[in-house]
């Protein structure tokens, strides 16, 4: 009988410290814990883990998420590698000027077919895809279609491997994607693409520039993320 | 009806609270840049809400579809309320519409080695209190994990709890309940 009771007021303690039991039942807890030091200790745990959750505060994710975002909703790209002198690269298209151009450009079939392929092969082909040299395109020549040939000259053969991979699943959908969403990714990807290749000619003067080297590699890591995301949210779209 | 006992972090000192309207008002229109200065401003706080309610990698892809969300119904925010509140409120929505497909995903790819490898490297990246309930909380089942988040972290009744998951008030407060004792368990171990 006892034990019944205290298991009662037990289950009663969360409302009873949220204020939110009416008066008769208030006053029984209350006579309970002036008798009860088992409940009494129950309830000064359950305040800690209150106060504890109340303290918890913001988390910023891992990675920048932007990027993927950014893809979605057809913001130009930003080059990171020329961020830290200011004179950030912005694509050559008018700001959107009214409602209508919200929403996914993203050919979501298609990409989608992509996004699946990409999940499907990538351990298959990440470890026998080899990078091969590549002479980089002339600062900002006209940008071309997607394809696996621009190989990712300076990265990490595991971060060369990965951006063919993105590529040529890309390529493989290329043709039969809305030309909107095709022109907005080459626009992007050639932005990203001119920043590579000053790195590449910057590197090319000066060898062994580390922080050079090390933009290099970021700007490399950003095209992966842009192609990686674009896929990814259009396969959430679906 | 929200409780609103926590100081609201979704309300910006003045001077920024003006940028910000700004950046609403520009964002609107179809300014990535204010939008991204939003992102920038918000993404801590959607990120940690959805990174309590789901597996870590789930939280990613939530945050980012909720900023997606966000800028296609930018146009249709009247600004009845602050844009952290609003935002918040989306995310919410988000996150609960998603939850169940989320769940099969995790329950289809976690393995319990694979939560337990994840919440040791958590407890080891982020010592202290405060990370233990982090860690404390992804343990919990995730009817209780959610009611707890949405009560005692975010200040949500549970009244607008009962309506946004589809349950009734008192299972909310039956789960809150669970949740608490669970976490008392977990946090005394």
């Amino acid at each position: 009988m006892m034990e019944a009771i205290h298991e009662n007021m037990i289950e009663r303690l969360s409302e009873y410290l949220d204020g939110s039991l009416d008066e008769p039942l208030r006053l029984e807890v209350e006579a309970h814990l002036t008798e009860c030091r088992g409940c009494r200790d129950v309830l000064q745990e359950l305040r800690r883990v209150v106060a504890g959750a109340a303290a918890l505060g913001p988390r910023e994710p891992d990675r920048d998420l932007w990027p993927g975002i950014a893809a979605a909703i057809g913001a130009p790209v930003r080059a990171r590698a020329l961020r830290g002198r200011g004179d950030v690269i912005e694509l050559p298209t008018a700001r959107p000027s009214g409602r209508t151009r919200r929403g996914l450009y993203l050919s979501v079939p298609q990409l989608a077919a992509a996004g699946i392929a990409l999940t499907l092969t990538t351990a298959a082909l990440t470890w026998s895809l080899s990078p091969a040299p590549a002479v980089p395109a002339e600062a900002g020549a006209p940008v071309g279609p997607v394809t696996v040939a621009s190989q990712a000259q300076g990265a990490s053969p595991e971060l060369a491997a990965e951006l063919a991979l993105l590529e040529g699943a890309l390529d493989a959908v290329r043709g039969r994607l809305d030309p909107n969403t095709v022109r907005l990714l080459e626009k992007n990807l050639g932005v990203i693409d001119r920043a590579i290749t000053e790195s590449l000619l910057a590197l090319e003067q000066d060898p062994a520039n580390e922080f050079v080297r090390a933009h290099l590699e970021n700007t490399y890591r950003d095209k992966a993320d842009y192609l990686r995301e674009a896929a990814r949210l259009a396969e959430w779209a679906s | 009806m929200v409780r609103r006992t926590r100081q609201d972090p979704n309300s910006p000192e003045p001077v920024l609270a003006h940028a910000e309207s700004t950046d609403v008002r520009m964002a609107a229109d179809g300014d990535h840049d204010a939008f991204e200065r939003l992102y920038r401003g918000h993404v801590g706080r959607v990120h940690a809400l959805a990174r309590r309610m789901v597996d870590d990698q789930s939280a990613e892809e939530l945050t980012q579809e909720v900023f997606i969300r966000a800028w296609q119904k930018l146009p249709g925010f009247r600004g009845e309320s602050r844009f952290g509140t609003w935002l918040h409120r989306l995310a919410v929505n988000h996150i609960l519409t998603r939850r169940e497909s989320i769940r099969k995903r995790e329950a289809r790819h976690e393995t319990a080695e694979g939560v337990m490898d994840r919440l040791v490297a958590v407890g080891q990246r982020n010592p202290g209190a405060a990370i233990d309930l982090e860690v404390a909380l992804r343990r919990l089942p995730q009817g209780a994990r959610q009611v707890f988040v949405l009560f005692d972290v975010e200040g949500y009744g549970h009244e607008e709890i009962a309506e946004s998951m589809g349950i009734s008030v008192g299972t909310s407060k039956s789960q809150l309940h669970r949740a608490r004792m669970l976490l008392r368990g977990h946090l005394n171990a």
